[in-house]
């Protein structure tokens, strides 16, 4: 049985594959090409973000400010949209009806990129956001259809709230000069809230029926935060034309999924907005029309069972106690933070229990303010 | 001096001749080598005829068995020799007194018409290399007279095929037939024969050559010869060919060279060769000039394979033991071989065993092997069958659950082979052959392909100068995909490729300076190209079968081998082929001046099963010439164009076992090909070292690229999502090749390159604005070095290294944000390169010892695979994880990987 180390470690270097950081030398485009993000949308605001693409080593957007931003429908109305800092353009809703339109684009620089003309299409609305108790997590789905089988391709981002809580709750703060006072803000109940970073897609093309089954989101891990308190997820649907569908899939595989042996390689995206003066420069996104939809569900801690946490940030956290003369040392130098009080025999308070800023204020990771569609 | 010779042969082998008991009265020969084989280790060799009438008695005990010999020999005719173990009885007079004298060329007349003669008529066998042995009666006229025989290994008295049997002062050589027999055309006079063929000692025979004669040569099996001198394993083809480009293996190289797991491996070893590279080690698909892992033809005996590799590529799916030697044609492609552009890989598996069962195997860390061959009732009929699989799927349940727990992998191939011989004039020969895979990469997604092939062959000798070849082969491949996790989008998704074809074909001899060939080819293709349906029963997912695909592809050919004269020889041929799409199916007409697209569709036509929807044809040119410089040295040049009627549809950079084969239809044109080349051929130290250097200039027209965000899986509309390019590929070729000695092996210098163009006046079916952009396999400079240094006849040191430039990826070059995570914009296709290959390989050879009386021969491999540790670049690939971008390679290998493999041979 000697070889059997020998045999389990060649089955490793198999099958593991070694996984090593590559950073190639690689000369970026200068001024980088134009990149659009957003959707146009006859039933909301509109909102589109001009940015450029960069280098991959820098890390501050790029924003397009300055430019000129119209929607152009194939009759010839125009809608404006306002410029409002960071590269963001926006309109109320567009009264485009069942016409197509386009999205025209003059730069600062005064050049001038335009779309194609794109149909307006109705987004049906989300039948349910579920969620499911699962071996790794709490997976989170959607599930919609359209009775008409003319949507097929569709489109989700979401925003996650949750409302966490630090793990030491405060009673006291310190005022200064030796002071140390009841406190009146809350900060041990906080919000946090995170958008989504993937492409998330559905054909139905290839089923019976034009229905999304449980479409997989995310999934939330086990020991994760979020859930222990109360957790809400506002999912918005989009739905796409087929071409925007395939312009998504590659964007979602060019940046998502290129792990494994068998994987294709990257491919050139096509986007449907040029250069009007010169049509081989790159332009990153996809214009596309279609109304949002969306759904918010909350998931209660108290709906899971035994769903316990662990927060690394908190690993570090130990009481200590500061005495009278120590408070201006801990409260003030150190950030520490008061919890409780401690009296003597005869009922003075002579100190405190305390712990770090970061065990006791949750301000520092979230905002303590209730967001205004939080229940009470 | 010769008697010197033979003296210092024999004792070579021994020391002491061994002592024997003898009690015989009136007894043969045959009997007395029988008691005599019984009791010591040592073979008589002899013509049973020749000692028909010699009665032998003797008592004796305990007595040296030269004594005994020379005591049954003494006064007649008869010689004894030794050489080792083998004991030979050969009639004639004593060779120290008559050698000399014809070796002067004195009193010919003298030697003609003697016993000598007559012995020669009843075919003694020929098995020393230093005696004169002379063929036919002396005549006037022609210079040129016609040798015919067969050669036989002395070792096992089966006939040895496929040898190599030559005159030293020409460049005219023959190969032995499945019978070992031959027929070679050889000038009077004085000459030296030799014979060269995989696993025997090379062998010359000195001949007399007065007119038209018979001869049969005996040869020693390699193992036997306990000399330390290797001869050349095969005869060097190098200068006298007049093929340029075609490279010759023997299983013994393929055997000496260390891969990793130490399998010996068939097509590992063919990626060691120059012009042919691979894209990364989890592939055996290969590269060959330039041209795409789908432009190579690979045949096991005749049958196509159309995936050869086992174990997500990592091994080759064609068991070594069952294999005699193979031949990649990578420049000149002979007219009796087509349907793919850039080469064929004819592998040849080996002959039964005529006398005996015979076995070999091995048991390694991933896989065992096990072979057996021999005569099946009588010597006319042999079969050679073998098995191999692999126990990975018990090693992987002992691997760490959390890691590993869902993956499988499990592969095994079987093959078989009949073949009778009739009346030396017929032979038939059945082979089939399967190989199946199944693996799980740690998920629910279940991968399944499998090869499947079988052939009828008929070969029929009608004259001495004409052989005709029939053959009837099915070769299959089908895969499937299969997502086990029960929701509403499992899938199954199943491809099925059939193949059967009908050949004819004749070698005529026309004279001695023509060799005709000519044939009639004609192949049937079926595919089901997708059928996807769902997998549980909770599956929403609908069945969706694409509509089946047919096709006919036939040739004829005829081509001349042309002996101008010994300086210059030309191959010169042409093959017509002919490609039918064939219904039913649909006829999908697009507006001509317009990207293929649903709304560029004008008409989609129904036709009828049997219909044919679109014809394609054309001949193919294939033409190569050689012209002798001198003795060792020729200039080779070649001229080939050829077609392929079937394409793989592949977006990775390696073949994968997904990837399908698609047949030629009415929107999608067959690939085309031409390839010059020029090379120039010299060999050194009498032949020991081979060398060339060739240069070729390839155009490919119609090669499929895909669009961006191309679907490549069940579509039915693949027109619309490919590119036909052209592609342009040129290199140089340099090899130094030693064949023979202690030392032997190849250095190879590659320089290839394979530029493709998209051009199009629609933005979707260009590619980098039009320009030329290099193929993904596209990898300019390769150095490979393959070497063999036998310290003892018992043990031999490997040594294998690999440099090569990366293949060309497409990387990012830029970041921007998008949906709430930064991601990356990529560079125009194929704009960079993985970092470069490189490679060294060891490896150790141990035999056991050479007794023949020994149960099983056995040998062991001990080696390590990439010796430095090399991380070599696989693949690489960019993620965006919680908003950031992150860049990673893969590779397979990133440490030594030591290996032992344990084979044995009966």
């Amino acid at each position: 049985m000697r070889t059997l180390p020998i045999i389990i470690s060649v089955c490793c270097l198999l099958l593991c594959q070694c996984k090593d950081p590559f950073s190639p030398d690689i000369e970026s485009p200068k001024q980088g090409y134009l990149v659009i993000e957003g959707f146009l949308d006859t039933a909301n605001p509109t909102e589109i973000r001009l940015t450029r693409t960069r280098g991959l080593q820098e890390t501050e957007i790029a924003y397009e400010n300055g430019a000129t931003v119209t929607v152009e429908t194939e009759s010839g109305s125009a809608f404006n949209l306002s410029f409002h800092g960071d590269g963001l353009y926006s309109a109320p809703p567009l009264a485009l009806g069942t016409e197509k339109a386009r999205l025209r684009i003059v730069t600062a620089g005064n050049v001038t990129y335009l779309s194609d003309f794109v149909e307006s299409k109705m987004a049906p609305p989300i039948d349910s956001v579920t969620w499911e108790r699962r071996d790794d997590g709490v997976h989170v789905l959607v599930n919609t259809h359209d009775n008409y089988n003319q949507t097929h391709y569709y489109f989700w981002t979401y925003e996650e709230t949750w409302h966490f809580r630090s793990l030491y709750e405060s009673h006291y703060e310190y005022a200064g000069d030796g002071e140390v006072r009841v406190r009146e803000n809350d900060i041990y109940n906080c919000w946090s809230s995170q958008r989504s970073t993937g492409v998330y897609l559905a054909n139905t093309t290839g089923l019976s029926d034009d229905r999304v089954i449980g479409q997989r989101l995310l999934a939330i891990p086990n020991l994760s935060e979020k859930l222990g308190v109360k957790y809400s997820i506002l999912v918005k649907q989009y739905v796409l034309t087929a071409e925007a569908h395939q312009y998504w899939e590659v964007l979602q595989k060019n940046t998502e999924e290129m792990g494994s042996i068998f994987d294709p390689q990257p491919s050139n995206l096509e986007s449907n907005i040029r250069n009007v003066d010169d049509t081989n420069e790159p332009v990153v996104g996809y214009i596309s029309i279609s109304t949002m939809r969306q759904k918010r569900i909350f998931i209660d801690n108290m709906e899971l069972k035994d769903w316990e946490i662990h927060v690394p940030f908190y690993d570090d956290c130990v009481l200590t106690q500061a005495g009278i003369p120590e408070y201006d040392k801990y409260f003030r130098i150190r950030d520490y933070i008061p919890l409780f009080h401690i009296r003597d025999a005869v009922g003075r308070i002579v100190a405190y229990t305390t712990t770090f800023d970061h065990c006791a204020d949750c301000t520092i990771r979230g905002t303590n303010v209730r967001p205004a569609f939080w229940p009470q | 001096m010769v008697y010197a010779i033979l003296a210092a042969l024999a004792a070579k082998g021994q020391d002491v001749w061994p002592n024997v008991d003898l009690q015989v009265k009136n007894a043969t020969f045959m009997e007395v080598a029988a008691a005599i084989e019984h009791q010591v280790p040592v073979r008589f060799f002899f013509d049973e005829r020749q000692l028909d009438g010699l009665s032998v008695s003797i008592q004796t005990a305990d007595r040296s068995l030269d004594e005994v010999l020379q005591q049954i020999f003494k006064g007649t005719a008869f010689q004894v020799i030794r050489m080792a173990d083998d004991i030979f009885i050969i009639e004639g007079d004593p060779i120290q007194t008559e050698l000399p004298a014809a070796y002067f060329g004195e009193a010919i007349q003298e030697v003609v018409g003697t016993q000598r003669v007559s012995a020669m008529e009843t075919a003694e066998i020929a098995s020393l290399p230093n005696k004169l042995y002379t063929i036919g009666y002396a005549s006037a006229g022609k210079d040129t007279v016609l040798l015919t025989g067969k050669v036989i290994d002395l070792t096992s008295g089966a006939f040895v095929t496929a040898a190599r049997i030559g005159i030293n002062e020409t460049d005219k050589t023959a190969m032995t037939d499945a019978n070992g027999a031959f027929r070679l055309a050889i000038p009077k006079g004085y000459q030296t024969l030799y014979v060269n063929a995989a696993g025997i000692t090379s062998a010359n025979r000195q001949l007399l050559v007065n007119g038209d004669g018979q001869l049969i040569v005996g040869v020693n099996e390699k193992m036997t010869v306990l000399s330390e001198v290797v001869v050349n394993a095969e005869p060097s083809s190098n200068v006298s060919s007049s093929l340029s480009g075609v490279e010759t293996l023997g299983i013994r190289q393929i055997k000496q060279t260390p891969v990793v797991f130490g399998e010996a491996d068939v097509l590992r070893v063919v990626l060691a060769l120059p012009g042919v590279l691979s894209v990364g080690e989890a592939s055996t698909g290969f590269n060959v000039r330039g041209g795409a892992a789908d432009q190579n033809l690979v045949l096991f005996e005749g049958k196509t394979i159309y995936n050869p590799t086992h174990f997500f590529g990592f091994f080759s799916a064609i068991n070594p033991d069952i294999v005699e030697n193979l031949e990649l044609y990578k420049g000149s492609i002979p007219s009796r071989f087509g349907g793919r552009l850039s080469s064929v890989l004819d592998i040849a598996a080996k002959r039964g065993n005529r006398e005996r069962l015979k076995g070999s195997g091995g048991i390694g860390l991933l896989t065992s092997r096990l072979a057996l061959d021999g005569p099946l009732g009588n010597e006319r009929t042999t079969f050679v069958a073998g098995l191999r699989s692999t126990y990975s799927n018990w090693l992987l349940t002992l691997l760490p659950k959390a890691d590993f727990g869902k993956s499988r992998a499990s592969f095994y191939d079987v093959d078989m082979q009949i073949e009778h011989i009739r009346r030396n004039d017929d032979t038939l020969h059945f082979s089939t052959y399967f190989s199946d895979d199944r693996f799980k990469l740690n998920s629910d997604t279940l991968y399944h392909y499998n090869n499947e092939a079988l052939q009828f062959r008929w070969i029929h000798r009608s004259s001495d100068r004409l052989r005709w070849a029939f053959s009837g082969t099915y070769s299959g491949y089908r895969f499937g995909v299969r997502d086990e996790l029960s929701s509403a989008t499992d899938y199954q998704l199943t491809y099925r490729l059939r193949q059967t074809e009908v050949k004819i074909g004749a070698d005529y001899r026309l004279g001695p300076a023509h060799l005709l060939q000519f044939g009639v080819q004609v192949k049937h293709y079926a595919l089901n190209p997708g059928r996807m349906t769902g997998y549980s029963t909770t599956s929403l997912v609908k069945a969706v079968s694409l509509p089946g695909e047919q096709a006919l592809e036939h040739a004829v050919y005829l081509e001349d081998h042309f002996t101008v004269d010994d300086r210059f020889s030309i191959d010169y041929g042409v093959r017509y082929s002919m490609f039918n799409a064939m219904g039913p199916g649909t006829v999908k007409k697009y507006l001509p001046d317009a990207p293929m697209s649903e709304a560029t569709l004008i008409e989609a036509q129904r036709k009828g099963s049997g219909a044919f929807m679109k014809t394609y044809h054309g001949p193919e040119i294939r033409v190569s010439a050689r012209y002798k410089l001198s003795d060792n040295t020729a200039i080779k040049a070649g001229y080939h164009t050829l077609r392929q009627y079937i394409h793989m549809i592949s977006n990775t950079a390696t073949m994968a076992p997904t990837d399908n084969w698609k047949l030629s239809d009415f929107n999608i044109r067959p690939q085309r090909g031409r390839q010059a080349s020029l090379g120039l051929y010299r060999n050194f130290y009498g032949d020991q070292v081979e060398t060339y250097i060739e240069a070729y200039h390839r155009v490919i027209h119609d090669y499929l690229d895909y669009k961006g965000g191309a679907r490549l899986t069940m579509n039915p509309d693949i027109e619309r999502d490919v590119l036909a390019t052209e592609g342009e590929a040129y290199g140089v070729e340099l090899m130094v090749r030693k064949k023979g000695g202690r030392l032997n092996g190849w250095l190879a210098y590659t320089y290839s390159r394979i530029l493709l163009t998209a051009d199009s006046p629609f933005q979707t079916e260009r590619v980098n604005g039009g320009n030329p952009y290099p193929a993904n396999y596209d990898r300019p400079h390769d150095v490979t070095l393959v070497s063999n240094f036998r310290f003892t006849q018992r043990f031999s040191v490997s040594f294998n290294f690999n440099y090569g430039t990366g293949r060309p990826i497409t990387l990012p070059i830029a970041r921007y944000d998008m949906n709430g995570s930064g991601r990356v914009f990529y560079s125009e296709r194929n704009a960079y390169r993985i970092p470069d290959y490189y490679r060294a390989d060891l490896s150790m050879n141990i035999e056991g010892n050479h007794k023949l009386k020994k149960l099983a021969h056995s040998s062991w491999a001990v080696g390590v695979y990439n010796v430095t540790g090399r991380k070599n670049a696989y693949s690489t690939y960019f993620v965006s994880e919680r908003g950031q971008i992150n860049g990673y390679q893969l590779s397979i290998f990133g440490n030594p990987i030591p290996f032992v493999t344990y084979n044995f041979k009966f």
